[in-house]
């Protein structure tokens, strides 16, 4: 009798009460949506809106206009596009020859030089340029020093305040994302698709552009998505290396316009519209692409993934591939490190030049103590809500059926489009128009926000990626046994997610110490993370205490890089 | 000898602390199909990947058509490329961004033909393979089997030298199999095309060879007619490997010049004459007793004075459709045979299994196959799933 009661009182509890799991979704949801799209919105609002935040709204077309008649913002856009697809096409042609040298043939030491790519990735870019300013520089660099020392040579070779210097720097990121992403591409290959050209009499070469390429098409366009995405992201560099110059990209205009009074808001959200409706553009090609054609290999039994025999090159091979990894890893950061040692960056020449007082100072100074519990408070923040929310949107989206998946699937990946230094322009604009929302201004939580958003889609694509492989079975055995949608989330799903949890919640807690683009325009002296505070002791021209911070910052990120990474490789993540 | 397309002398190939290959030695004559069979992990696959140019060997020596392409001592290693050898791979290697035309053109379009000859020649050879209309597919829209002929159709619209498979027919599935098999005896007879092939079935092994060589751990156990080897077996491997086998553990009681005695263990005054002379053992020496169950013949009378005839027990009886299979227990085994379906054996009957003396091959008994001999049954049959799974 008692099995006949249980039984028959569940459908009556179904009828009269709202089922928990829709209500959590539908919350879910809005709140996502809220956050991704409010901010994007009213960006594009905003290039219309004249008047000052604050003020009564005057709306108008004179920031589209400004943005396209100043000569100095079309100069800064041409930069923009020129140097990311010039810094592009470089790091394209290297990436793709280093991911197939490291993934597909016997080159030595291929894992620890993917190993070396991969740190070079999360490699924050302010200190790798403060490395290659005080190898660079025109006056003091170190290399033009010793160039300068040879009979045959005068004045400094190169010089890191130009164009190429901006393209140069940026080889750390933009190699690091190529292998990456295209190594595992490579890898996942298989290599009888290679093995039978070459049986057929088609030489290695022949067989790398007519065959292997070919197949990597979709892996190297995504690549390429994600590298442009990230030049238009790149910020700091550009201002470390081309504001003095007055080479200015978007980002770094855009910051121009908001940063001195007045501030020109409806210019800044006009340029970063363009840029908005450039990417989605983009990206809505990319897609378009891979979804028309059918780049499905066969696998089956016969995989087979044997490395191509370089034969008499690999050892020269190995020294110019080594040669690569050292140069974007730990060539600046060495030399970084010993600037942090001196009395005044760059100059080896004057009597005293090595000093403890760089670290001492800045250790001393309570604006670093401040950014430091900024750093650990921001990067906890993303990390616990990050690691909370991308986890359950990812379950919901590959678990649950309800009406709007595919629509928050979408936007829960559109911030992947989004530049920081626009996310945080849209965000900032938010505050300001919105009202309710400004006592949020200056303070850290809105870095986290901020963040939140940007580390959304990588951290969502990582708990589906990892919850497609669990299998339904487990929870749907859970369910029949009796437990609720969120007693089996809880006590079933986190539990076997939790090595993926953790490296979301660390990936955002990198994004928190590295970050500069994104949270440049919102954090104030109060709320600065580390990097920020690094970046402005570098562009006040205070390389030594600069070099300090951004050391100190580089090493927290490589630390939790590599906690993420062992704790990630227990659960296939990103398998290397 | 200008008869011999491919020659393969004393290769050698080791994996860390493992000898894949070794020294290993064979000839493929002109329209020879020659087979290299054997269990998973046996070195077939690197052999074969040896002759293509895939692995280095680390001794040994191929010719290929007369010309030396692997010598060690000459320090000679041609590149896959260059060995003007056709190849079928177990994945097919489709290349999925191009089409059925564009598949099999690339050979051509690497060897600069030009675009009559190669037009000509891949409708001649889609034709051959019965894909004249798929042309303009996109090669990964085609099923499993077509798949497989445009790999067939890549690798032999060049006249090359010899052809390669590599387990071309085990992803496809029991039906398609038989019907590819068919179909690749035909065109090679058609064409009369020279083969070296891979496979660890025994069946296309059985079916497709002008020879073939069973393989165990590296090195080749025998080499031969199929029939040959099936019927003459030189190895205990070699037996137990081709078809299914039943093992008597046993003593020699007898030995005359053309014939033995031997007395099964555990069961108590029957004698077995055997016609066998290869491995020939002293008397009082234990040895395995082996017959293939398709040579034995179920006897209604099972008394012990006749010859050759031993008694044991049916302990199940399994139907299969158009056969039955018998669970038999002789003394402390058990063996599996089939039977016609008209022959109505019950459980628990004691039956007469008749060995013939000229069936019956004697091997001496060595731990190993003692162990190897214990469970009949699901030694065969585990056997039989290893093959569809490897």
């Amino acid at each position: 009798m008692a099995n006949v009661t249980v039984a028959d009182s569940i459908p009556q509890r179904r009828i009269l009460t709202v089922e928990p799991s829709s209500l959590l979704i539908g919350l879910l949801f809005i709140v996502v949506a809220f956050l991704v799209l409010t901010p994007l919105l009213l960006l594009l609002v905003g290039s219309f809106q004249l008047a000052r935040p604050g003020e009564a709204p005057v709306y108008g077309l004179a920031g589209w206009k400004r943005a396209f008649s100043d000569p100095s913002i079309l100069e800064a856009l041409w930069n923009t596009v020129s140097l990311a697809v010039v810094r592009q096409a470089i790091a394209l042609v290297i990436g793709v020859i280093l991911a197939w040298l490291i993934a597909r043939t016997d080159l030595p030491w291929r894992k620890g030089l993917e190993f070396m790519f991969w740190i070079s990735f999360f490699l924050p870019s302010l200190p790798v340029a403060l490395g290659w300013i005080l190898l660079l520089d025109g006056k003091f660099g170190l290399l033009n020093q010793w160039l300068q020392a040879l009979p045959f040579v005068s004045g400094p070779i190169f010089n890191v305040y130009s164009y190429w210097g901006i393209v140069w720097i940026h080889m750390t990121t933009s190699l690091g994302v190529k292998v990456l992403l295209l190594a595992p591409a490579f890898r996942n290959l298989d290599a009888s698709l290679e093995e039978s050209a070459r049986s057929c009499g088609a030489t290695p070469a022949m067989t790398l552009i007519r065959i292997v390429v070919p197949l990597m098409m979709p892996a190297i366009l995504v690549s390429t998505v994600l590298g442009l995405i990230r030049s238009m992201e790149a910020f700091e560099i550009e201002l470390l290396v081309g504001v003095p110059i007055g080479l200015f990209v978007y980002s770094t205009k855009i910051r121009d316009l908001v940063a001195y009074e007045p501030p020109d808001y409806a210019s800044a959200t006009a340029l970063g519209s363009i840029f908005l409706l450039l990417l989605l553009v983009m990206v809505a090609l990319q897609r378009n692409y891979l979804g028309q054609r059918h780049y499905r290999t066969v696998t089956g039994r016969g995989f087979s993934t044997n490395p191509t025999s370089l034969g008499r090159w690999r050892w020269p091979i190995f020294a110019m591939v080594a040669l690569t990894a050292f140069s974007v890893t730990v060539v600046p950061v060495a030399v970084l490190l010993m600037g942090t040692f001196m009395r005044a960056f760059g100059y080896f020449n004057i009597a005293n030049p090595w000093t403890m007082e760089n670290w001492q100072r800045v250790l001393a100074d309570p604006s670093l103590i401040r950014s430091l519990w900024n750093t650990i408070f921001v990067g906890l923040g993303t990390a616990v809500t990050g690691a909370i929310f991308y986890s359950l949107i990812a379950y919901v989206v590959v678990r649950r059926h309800f009406k709007g998946k595919a629509a928050l699937d979408f936007i829960s990946w559109l911030p992947w489009a989004v530049p920081g230094i626009l996310m945080g322009l849209a965000l900032l604009w938010t505050v300001f128009e919105t009202r309710i929302l400004l006592f949020l201004y200056g303070s850290v939580y809105l870095l986290i926000i901020a963040l939140f958003i940007k580390s959304m889609p990588f951290g969502v694509q990582i708990s589906k990626s990892v919850l497609v492989q669990l299998g339904a079975e487990l929870e749907e055995a859970a369910r029949i046994s009796g437990g609720s949608w969120l007693q089996t989330y809880g006590r079933v799903v986190v539990p076997l997610l939790t090595p993926t949890l953790i490296v979301v919640g660390l990936l955002g807690f990198m994004s928190a110490a590295r970050d500069i683009s994104t949270v440049v325009l919102l954090g104030s002296s109060q709320s600065r993370t580390m990097a920020l505070l690094a970046l402005d002791y570098a562009f006040g021209g205070q390389f030594e205490r600069g070099s300090v911070v951004a050391f100190m910052t580089s090493m927290v990120v490589i630390v939790a890089a590599l906690i993420s990474h062992f704790v990630g490789r227990k659960v296939g993540i990103g398998e290397r | 000898m200008s008869e011999t397309f491919l020659e393969v002398r004393n290769l050698v190939k080791i994996f860390g602390k493992l000898t894949a290959v070794d020294n290993v030695s064979f000839k493929v004559e002109q329209g020879e199909v020659v087979t290299l069979l054997g269990p998973s992990g046996c070195g077939k696959t690197t052999t074969l990947r040896m002759v293509a140019g895939f692995e280095k060997p680390n001794a040994g020596e191929v010719e290929i058509a007369g010309r030396v392409v692997v010598s060690t001592n000459r320090r000679i290693q041609v590149p896959p490329e260059r060995r003007d050898i056709g190849m079928v791979f177990q994945s097919y290697a489709i290349w999925p961004h191009m089409t059925v035309f564009e598949n099999v053109a690339f050979p051509l379009k690497v060897r600069h033909a030009n675009r009559q000859e190669i037009k000509e020649r891949v409708e001649k050879t889609l034709d051959l393979v019965g894909l004249a209309n798929f042309s303009d597919r996109p090669a990964i829209l085609l099923s499993g089997g077509q798949q497989q002929r445009v790999s067939l159709a890549r690798a032999l619209v060049y006249s090359p030298s010899i052809l390669l498979l590599d387990e071309p027919l085990s992803n496809l599935d029991a039906k398609l199999r038989e019907q590819m098999r068919i179909e690749l005896k035909r065109l090679q007879q058609q064409l009369g095309f020279t083969v070296l092939f891979v496979t660890h079935d025994q069946i296309e092994a059985m079916s497709l060879s002008t020879r073939l060589a069973v393989m165990n751990q590296g090195h080749i156990e025998q080499l031969g007619p199929p029939q040959e080897v099936y019927e003459r077996p030189q190895t205990p491997f070699v037996e137990d490997f081709l078809g299914r086998i039943l093992r008597f553990r046993g003593t020699v009681t007898e030995r005359q010049s053309n014939y033995q005695v031997v007395e099964f263990d555990g069961v108590k005054n029957v004698q077995v004459r055997v016609s066998d002379g290869a491995e020939q053992a002293a008397v009082g020496k234990k040895v395995l007793v082996a017959i293939r169950p398709e040579d034995v013949r179920v006897e209604r009378d099972h008394a012990p004075g006749r010859g050759n005839i031993i008694p044991c027990d049916v302990e199940n009886v399994l139907h299969l459709g158009r056969e039955y299979e018998l669970v038999l227990r002789v003394a402390d085994r058990v063996c599996t045979i089939t039977v016609p379906r008209e022959s109505g054996s019950k459980v628990g009957q004691t039956i007469g299994l008749y060995l013939p003396a000229e069936h019956l091959r004697v091997w001496a008994a060595t731990a190993a196959l003692e162990e190897t001999g214990t469970e009949q049954t699901t030694r065969a049959g585990s056997a039989a799933r290893d093959f569809r799974a490897g």
